[in-house]
């Protein structure tokens, strides 16, 4: 899964970062129109939990919205951990070799969670506080699969990439949660501008590729 | 009679009901319960055992902290060595505790339950302390007071309860007096309960570093692992200058957060703070400053530039001048 773009929308449709990582359609586009982009998926977003089926919204309690855990989403593989030495000090206050180890409940339940173009796919990750983490993926996902029950699969990929996406931007928050919200220097709801962050993001985005 | 005049500002009925208020004849009557009829407060802090236990604080809980007490005062400062000063001041009484702390700490004899660092710093120390090791493990099993007490005469200049400042001689006399009733009332404490006292198991207190390769050798390796539970990644004496020594640390842990290389240098005053103080305290005056040289993949590497003051030098030339020239 190669990841175009990240995103962070806060809780107000504000947009606080946005990284390109790639040469691509994204890369084209200027502040100003991810500054929309992003006041536009916070509105339909928004819209989306309000057009939820009230037949889905009553059975609430049976969905289950439990994403499981795929290992070593975006992490450095075990080898190069190795060479690095003491590999508990690289996850900042997280211990052990993942930042989470464990299937979680997605906290998304009524809002958009996947949009998927013949372009791109964008996933959505929403965290119990209203912010948002958005990576726009080139990978389309109608073409991949074309095996004989082509529909089956195709479900079955779509749900796999989707909960890669859900695991992968769960890190991503967890990075947010050290070197954003620990730094004292950090104002609340402003765009990200650490640099520790920054790399962070990019050595995830690197190691998924 | 006896009439309430003064309401007292508490919702609590017991004490409405037992306040008499002022009375004219008599004057003003307590309305607050007897604070001497209670039983005095217990507070864990205080039962707590001073052995060195494997005690962990959550590095996240750490760092919220420590980023309320750098937001606090870069509100309130309004130069970065106004920051930096007040935030090496709080590391500094930390650093003075921790001297005593860990001192007392490293004087328990590695034979004895409590895990402690076997780190201790010069090559003459470790050689007296092995040599006693043995005896003092010996000591603490039979608890024979006849040897403690001979033992304490042996060792009466280690103690590092007296101020430095002091003239060598009284602090001597001072320290003699003081250990041998320390040793007496360790004794007798430990005969009577046997708790867990990081006392009763001290049966020779370790002696004071009194040369500066081997307090900052102390410093690199019990200090740090006490703070950051790992020993610090380099001890480096300065080539240009004399009074001049490096602590060097690839990855400090509490400003691993902090963005901008230069805010983080900032956020590390506290840790020289903590530096300082234990210097200082220890009768080495001195200057500690934090700067930042990223090296390979170590991005955050801190050197924490100790500068002694000259006094230091030449008290150290004086009393092991041959020894070390």
């Amino acid at each position: 899964m190669a990841i175009e773009t990240i995103l962070i929308i806060n809780k107000s449709g504000g947009l606080i970062y946005h990284r390109n990582f790639s040469e691509s359609f994204a890369s084209k586009l200027n502040s100003n129109d991810f500054l929309i982009i992003a006041s536009t998926i916070h509105s339909v977003f928004a819209i989306a939990s309000q057009v939820t089926p009230k037949a889905l919204q009553l059975t609430q309690n049976k969905v289950d919205y439990t994403i499981p855990y795929i290992p070593m989403v975006g992490m450095e593989s075990s080898a190069n951990q190795n060479n690095r030495g003491n590999p508990e000090m690289k996850l900042g206050s997280y211990k052990g070799p993942d930042y989470f180890r464990e299937s979680f409940v997605s906290w998304n339940k009524s809002g958009l969670r996947q949009l998927s173009t013949d372009q791109f796919t964008m996933y959505i990750y929403q965290t119990m506080t209203g912010l948002k983490f958005v990576a726009l993926s080139s990978n389309v996902l109608s073409s991949h699969h074309t095996t004989a029950n082509g529909t089956v699969d195709k479900t079955k990929s779509a749900n796999l990439a989707s909960q890669v996406a859900d695991n992968f931007l769960r890190k991503i928050y967890c990075v947010y949660s050290d070197y954003v919200m620990k730094d004292p220097f950090y104002s609340m709801e402003m765009p990200i501008k650490s640099e520790t962050f920054d790399k962070k993001v990019k050595e995830m985005v690197n190691n998924l590729l | 009679m006896s009439q309430q005049i003064i309401q007292p500002s508490t919702a609590d009925p017991s004490v409405r009901d037992r306040s008499t208020g002022y009375e004219y004849t008599v004057g003003p009557k307590p309305s607050l319960p007897d604070e001497h009829m209670r039983s005095p407060l217990t507070s864990r802090l205080y039962a707590a055992s001073l052995a060195a236990g494997k005690q962990q604080v959550s590095l996240a809980a750490m760092t919220f902290l420590f980023q309320e007490m750098i937001a606090y005062l870069h509100k309130n400062c309004t130069s970065v060595t106004e920051f930096e000063g007040r935030l090496s001041a709080y590391g500094e009484s930390i650093g003075t505790k921790l001297l005593e702390l860990l001192n007392l700490r490293s004087s328990v004899a590695p034979g004895s339950s409590s895990r402690t660092s076997t780190f201790l710093s010069s090559s003459s120390q470790t050689s007296t302390a092995a040599g006693s090791t043995t005896a003092g493990s010996a000591t603490a099993r039979s608890r024979s007071g006849t040897v403690t007490s001979s033992r304490s005469g042996v060792s009466a200049s280690t103690h590092t309860g007296t101020a430095p400042s002091t003239g060598p001689a009284s602090a001597a006399s001072h320290s003699n007096g003081s250990a041998t009733a320390d040793s007496h009332s360790h004794h007798t404490h430990a005969h009577i309960h046997q708790t867990e006292s990081l006392t009763s198991q001290i049966t020779r207190m370790r002696r004071r570093d009194l040369k500066i390769l081997d307090i900052l050798q102390f410093v690199h390796g019990t200090l740090w692992s006490y703070l950051f539970d790992h020993v610090s990644d380099d001890l480096v004496k300065s080539s240009e200058r004399n009074n001049e020594y490096m602590i060097i640390d690839n990855h400090p842990p509490l400003t691993q957060f902090i963005s901008g290389a230069n805010n983080r240098v900032s956020c590390d005053y506290f840790v020289c703070g903590i530096i300082r103080g234990f210097l200082t305290d220890a009768g080495f005056r001195c200057k500690v400053t934090a700067h930042t040289m990223p090296q390979g993949t170590f991005d955050n590497r801190t050197v924490y530039l100790i500068q002694f003051d000259n006094q230091v030098l030449e008290r150290e030339n004086i009393r092991f001048g041959q020894a070390s020239s």
